[in-house]
């Protein structure tokens, strides 16, 4: 058991991957943030997919 | 510890575009419940066909009328797509027929089917059919390994369907969201089934959504998630969300989130899921009920129900009668009326809401009951203690 999480504002957080795989996310988050369109993926969820209209999307958010 | 100025600023420049959503309240999704009737009876079915008038449907004349009308009136230029609920939408014998002439449509040319599957394990050749229909996705609800969606369906076989059609869907090219609603005799095995999932049917999402008290549910015993139950699933998903997120924007991988049940809070919203949540329902998401009457989407208590597209025009209804999914202090009551969250949450999902105000459940509320002590949103979110592999 290790405690991986903090959270956006930093802390403590668990060493190597863990804690690599969560500053990555974080830098996720802050571009869903910025992303024009507060709601551009909620609109997907509403339904099943990230279709080929959200490619952008996630190319952005997710891409390096 | 100080909070992060640069956090607060993004978090501001959000509230502030989600503000502006809602003024300009473009239509983006339209949810067409198709049918409450249904091949299946789930016992935790949130919208069953006993509590409704099923003479009431919809004709594929009435149905493609409103989508021409919708098509005619509304400024379309930032539409996204159709979501297609019931019901069982499949049990609809017209259901391609309608769908063939909405698609003549360009708009109506992405299109998303939520489905039992067992139509389509049964006919798989409908999956060709679709594609020609502006079909573009197809969610599938698999509830837990087999036996326990089995028992859950009430129908022996229904899990093998389920996987088969989910399978045949990726195959043919759809984007596909298998989705686990999780409850309390379900929740320890979301792991499990998330690793069938992944690895034999690869959809591009898997989602988990929380039971919630409506319909059938709402008189079932013992099936809601605990305090502990809910945390147990957000640190599944949080723990596969940062170990996965960064093969997200490759279409072949498969994403997990939580699904629409709420708010989760500044700190887990962007860390369980693809996205920061908001509920849309009425903002940008028009819904037709089965009957014709116009929601804010297809989920929500029939209380809310704000015109009938037999009689009005759906863009009136639209510009006139939805100010209460547009103006939320009415619903800062209850737990919402002292939350910090308040800000971004706005009330949470409207689905979850009585036209009274009161709120059945809030998932950020029971989360913080299972972590102690919470910390302060000024200063940290929750800690998560998440079985990890070693390193």
């Amino acid at each position: 058991m290790k405690t991986i999480a903090k959270n956006e504002r930093g802390g403590r957080i668990g060493t190597g991957s863990a804690k690599r795989s969560v500053a990555r996310a974080e830098e996720f988050k802050r571009r869903m943030l910025a992303w024009p369109n507060p709601v551009e993926y909620v609109n997907n969820m509403y339904a099943c997919h990230p279709g080929d209209g959200s490619a952008e999307y996630f190319k952005a958010v997710f891409g390096k | 510890m100080k909070p992060d100025a640069s956090w607060n600023a993004l978090w501001e420049g959000w509230r502030r575009r989600v503000e502006a959503l809602v003024r300009e309240h473009p239509l983006q999704l339209i949810s067409w419940e198709a049918t409450r009737r249904c091949n299946l009876r789930c016992i935790h079915c949130g919208s069953p066909s006993e509590e409704v008038n099923l003479d009431e449907e919809l004709t594929a004349d009435e149905v493609v009328g409103a989508f021409e009308q919708i098509a005619t009136d509304f400024d379309m230029r930032q539409f996204h797509h159709v979501n297609i609920t019931g019901g069982e939408p499949f049990v609809r014998h017209d259901l391609l027929g309608i769908l063939r002439r909405i698609s003549r449509w360009p708009v109506y040319r992405n299109i998303d089917i939520q489905t039992n599957g067992i139509v389509l394990a049964d006919c798989p050749g409908i999956l060709d059919e679709l594609k020609e229909c502006g079909v573009t996705g197809l969610g599938i609800s698999i509830d837990g390994l087999e036996a326990t969606h089995d028992v859950f369906r009430c129908m022996t076989g229904g899990f093998a369907r389920a996987f088969k059609a989910a399978r045949l869907a990726v195959e043919k090219g759809y984007t596909v969201t298998v989705s686990i609603v999780a409850h309390a005799k379900n929740v320890t095995e979301i792991p499990a089934l998330f690793n069938i999932v992944k690895k034999e049917i690869r959809p591009r999402n898997f989602r988990v959504m929380t039971l919630d008290s409506a319909g059938r549910a709402e008189h079932l015993v013992g099936y809601m998630l605990s305090a502990e139950q809910l945390r147990r699933a957000i640190e599944f998903l949080r723990a596969e969300y940062a170990r996965s997120c960064s093969t997200y924007a490759d279409p072949q991988a498969t994403m997990v989130e939580l699904g629409c049940g709420g708010w989760m809070g500044t700190e887990l919203e962007g860390m369980i899921r693809p996205l920061v949540f908001h509920c849309i329902a009425g903002i940008n998401n028009l819904g037709i009920l089965y009957d014709g009457k116009l929601a804010s989407c297809s989920n929500i208590s029939r209380e809310f129900i704000q015109g009938d597209l037999r009689t009005q025009r759906v863009k009136k209804v639209w510009e006139t009668q939805y100010r209460q999914f547009r103006h939320f202090e009415w619903k800062r009551c209850g737990v919402c009326a002292a939350c910090d969250q308040w800000p971004f949450c706005h009330g949470g999902p409207m689905h979850k809401r009585a036209i009274s105000g009161r709120l059945t459940d809030c998932l950020y509320e029971l989360l913080k009951e299972s972590f102690q002590p919470f910390p302060s949103p000024e200063r940290t979110g929750p800690t998560l203690q998440v079985e990890t592999a070693d390193e």
